[in-house]
């Protein structure tokens, strides 16, 4: 039985069959060094054991010389390919002593083809033949090498360096890898130099087997590469799982995803875009493509959107807003969300993002304002009714005593001898009530002419500090200390200026009215402002007077209820109206502190737009 | 003129002004006219005289005209009950009526109206 070229040939075919299966790996992917190296381990390994059985083979002197000449080049290669996977694999932290084990290796190789018949034997003197495994292998004799001495020593302090490798790679948590890898390269050289010594030192019978050493090298590497293929393919079947997920959270969420490669200009997207834009399954998509199922009037927009992200001037998250053409003439409002992601020199390379469909958002919006326009409308009409009847009564009252003091005047001028200081005092007083009309005119016109309700957002601090200013001269002439305190996240309310200003001015001047008719000493007014449910915001303002009897707390806001002697103010009926055309309540309680307290509620204003 | 002079009206109008034109044209018609610039001023007034007439506005600060005219009226007063408004609805017109008003008149009428009105229902 002819064992010894069956198990050799062995060890080469094993190492040539995995040569063969991982050099076509590296040529695909040329970044998988450790399939390069692994090549380059079998490739080695199988010329080793190919020269190891020529070596036994040998029937002369000088052809055991030549074959362990030969081996050399293929133990070369082993080792700095040994080195080579430890540095991949086990990421050493001291490099230098694998480059150094490669150098050594080298002037050895070299020192092996100028120094005598080979490294290890200057010359080879005699052949010992014997039998293993049913075979007649032969064994040179003769005069040892003193520079296989270096050679030993390269082989030794890749052994070193297997344990620094593995040592580092052990305390990094790599422990499996470390044992493997660093094990077997440690035994290879352990034992080679072992069996260097042995029979090219020291004569003892047996032939080199380092071949077979770095079959077990070259098998520990082909099982760590396995392992990292192993993982590859889990990583990449979690991934495909993941995708689904976030496929399915996407197409729960009603999102159109898309991812846009730039250099290519190709877009991928995702079924449920294709859906919201109109594109067939099978249709290619890019700029072009993309460009039509934009509405007509949205595609510059969208063109400078998409350039903008091609030459990197867009944000690095952006966020833009269209319209998409259905068939029937109607549109489709999309959202489209993204972000774009650069390359290690800073180009974009590709942006990806989502797409959701807010036409309902759209359309609700649409109908919000259509109905806010109807109930200004409707205040408007209210408002303007109210101010017909205030200015009637305002006017009335300076027409009709210009009235009786021109006929008491007219009167008292038929007397033979007139009371001429009295007649004086009657035309004083027409002169003031002319004014007075004329004043009542002046303001019912101003209110007037403000016929528009112009609903904008209005910051409460701004506007209620506008009033509060505006009063402040009064209210110390009357000794009312205004305490403005609103709450520190007020939100924007939606409204008019100008009316509300009115409003709250009213309510102010008829606070500090109360205060005087009741003559307390704590003499203020408070004007609050809090959050009001979820869409209002509420504002108070509330006198340190002696309050409304509960019978009237309703009926100070009817039509021509004046609780001021003067009666010159807006009235409460008018500011309750312009409340209510605001959307908003105006209404009166009495405060604990044993004031009133005039409330009334504005709705928050949308904040729209942002992304 | 001298037959008037006994002839005591009650004004109550919370416009002072009215207060006082209106006063002047009575006085000027030989009438004693006293002034109450609300229905709480005209109730706590101890020394008033009797009147022959009231005339009452309706929009006061605090007790309206109509309801200081049914409270009169409840407690058996058969004064005369003149009423001149600033307002100009039917509604309030009829509200006055019902609480028992002798005469309705505007703020704009002619106070010579009012006067003619003060002396049919006064008889002199």
């Amino acid at each position: 039985m002819n064992g010894v070229t069956i198990v050799w040939a062995l060890v080469a075919g094993v190492a040539l069959t995995l040569a063969f299966i991982h050099f076509p790996v590296w040529l695909r992917r040329r970044s998988a060094w450790n399939s390069a190296i692994l090549t380059s381990m079998a490739l080695g390994t199988a010329i080793l054991a190919l020269s190891e059985l020529s070596m036994m083979m040998a029937r002369t002197p000088e052809g055991y010389g030549r074959a362990l000449r030969i081996a050399h080049v293929p133990v070369w290669i082993t080792m700095v390919s040994m080195i080579g996977f430890m540095h991949v694999a086990l990421k050493p932290r001291y490099r230098w002593i694998g480059w150094t084990v490669i150098g050594l290796r080298t002037v050895t190789l070299a020192l092996n083809f100028s120094t005598g018949a080979s490294l290890n034997l200057g010359a080879v003197t005699e052949l010992h033949t014997f039998r293993l495994l049913g075979e007649y292998v032969s064994v040179g004799k003769g005069t040892y090498n003193p520079w296989a001495i270096l050679g030993n020593l390269s082989t030794i302090l890749m052994g070193v360096a297997a344990i620094d490798a593995a040592l580092g790679a052990w305390r990094a948590g790599n422990r499996g890898t470390a044992l493997r890898v660093g094990g077997t390269i440690l035994f290879f050289a352990l034992a080679s130099v072992t069996q260097s010594i042995l029979v090219f030192g020291m004569g003892v019978e047996m032939p080199t087997t380092i071949g077979l050493f770095a079959l077990a090298v070259l098998l520990a590497m082909t099982y760590e590469l396995s392992c990292e293929v192993t993982r590859a393919s889990w990583l990449s079947s979690e991934l495909s799982e993941s995708e689904e997920r976030m496929t399915m959270a996407a197409e729960a969420a009603n999102l159109g995803l898309w991812v846009r490669d730039l250099p290519r200009d190709r877009i991928w997207a995702s079924p449920r875009l294709r859906e919201l834009l109109g594109i067939g399954p099978e249709e290619v998509v890019n700029y072009a493509r993309l460009t039509r199922a934009v509405h007509p009037d949205d595609q510059t927009a969208m063109l400078e959107t998409l350039a903008m992200a091609g030459d990197g001037r867009a944000p690095s998250h952006f966020r833009h807003e269209f319209r998409s053409p259905m068939p029937g003439g109607r549109v489709r409002w999309l959202a489209s969300q993204g972000r774009v992601e650069f390359d290690a020199a800073g180009r974009p390379v590709r942006t990806r993002g989502a797409c959701t469909d807010i036409t309902a958002m759209r359309l609700a919006e649409a109908e919000t304002m259509r109905l806010r326009q109807e109930l200004a409308h409707v205040g408007r009409v209210s408002v303007v009714g109210q101010l017909g009847s205030a200015l009637a009564h305002e006017i009335n009252q300076p027409l009709g005593a210009i009235l009786r003091n021109a006929e008491a005047a007219e009167l008292l001028l038929k007397c033979p001898d007139p009371d001429l200081e009295e007649v004086r005092a009657i035309v004083d007083d027409i002169l003031s009530d002319d004014r007075r009309a004329g004043a009542v005119i002046d303001r019912m016109r101003a209110l007037l002419r403000r016929h528009e309700i112009t609903m904008v957002p209005l910051s409460v601090q701004d506007f209620v500090g506008d009033v509060a200013a505006l009063v402040r001269n009064d209210a110390m002439t009357r000794h009312v200390k205004v305490e403005v305190a609103l709450a520190p996240d007020i939100p924007a309310v939606m409204g008019d200026r100008i009316h509300l200003q009115q409003v709250l001015l009213n309510l102010l001047t008829n606070a500090m009215d109360a205060i005087d008719e009741a003559q307390r000493t704590v003499r203020h007014v408070a004007v609050t402002a809090v959050r009001d449910g979820s869409g209002f915001v509420q504002i108070a303002v509330t006198d340190s007077g002696t309050g409304i009897p509960v019978d009237r707390l309703e009926s100070i806001f009817g039509s021509f209820v004046s609780t001021k002697p003067s009666g010159m103010g807006m009235g409460l009926s008018i500011a309750r109206s312009l409340i209510e055309a605001h959307g908003g309540r105006l209404w009166a309680e009495n405060d604990s502190g044993g004031g009133a307290s005039l409330r009334f509620t504005l709705a928050i204003a949308m904040t729209g737009g942002t992304p | 003129m001298n037959s008037n002079l006994h002839t005591y009206v009650a004004i109550v109008d919370d416009d002072e002004s009215l207060c006082r034109s209106f006063g002047r044209l009575l006085r000027a018609s030989g009438m004693q006219p006293i002034a109450y610039l609300s229905a709480e001023d005209f109730l706590a007034d101890t020394k008033q005289p009797v009147f022959d007439c009231l005339v009452f506005d309706v929009q006061l600060g605090g007790l309206s005209g109509i309801e200081l005219a049914r409270q009169l009226v409840a407690q058996g007063t058969r004064t005369p009950i003149i009423f001149v408004t600033g307002l100009e609805d039917p509604e309030t017109r009829e509200r006055a009526e019902a609480a028992g008003c002798a005469a309705f008149y505007r703020k704009t009428d002619s106070g010579a109206a009012v006067v003619n009105c003060i002396r049919r229902l006064t008889g002199v």
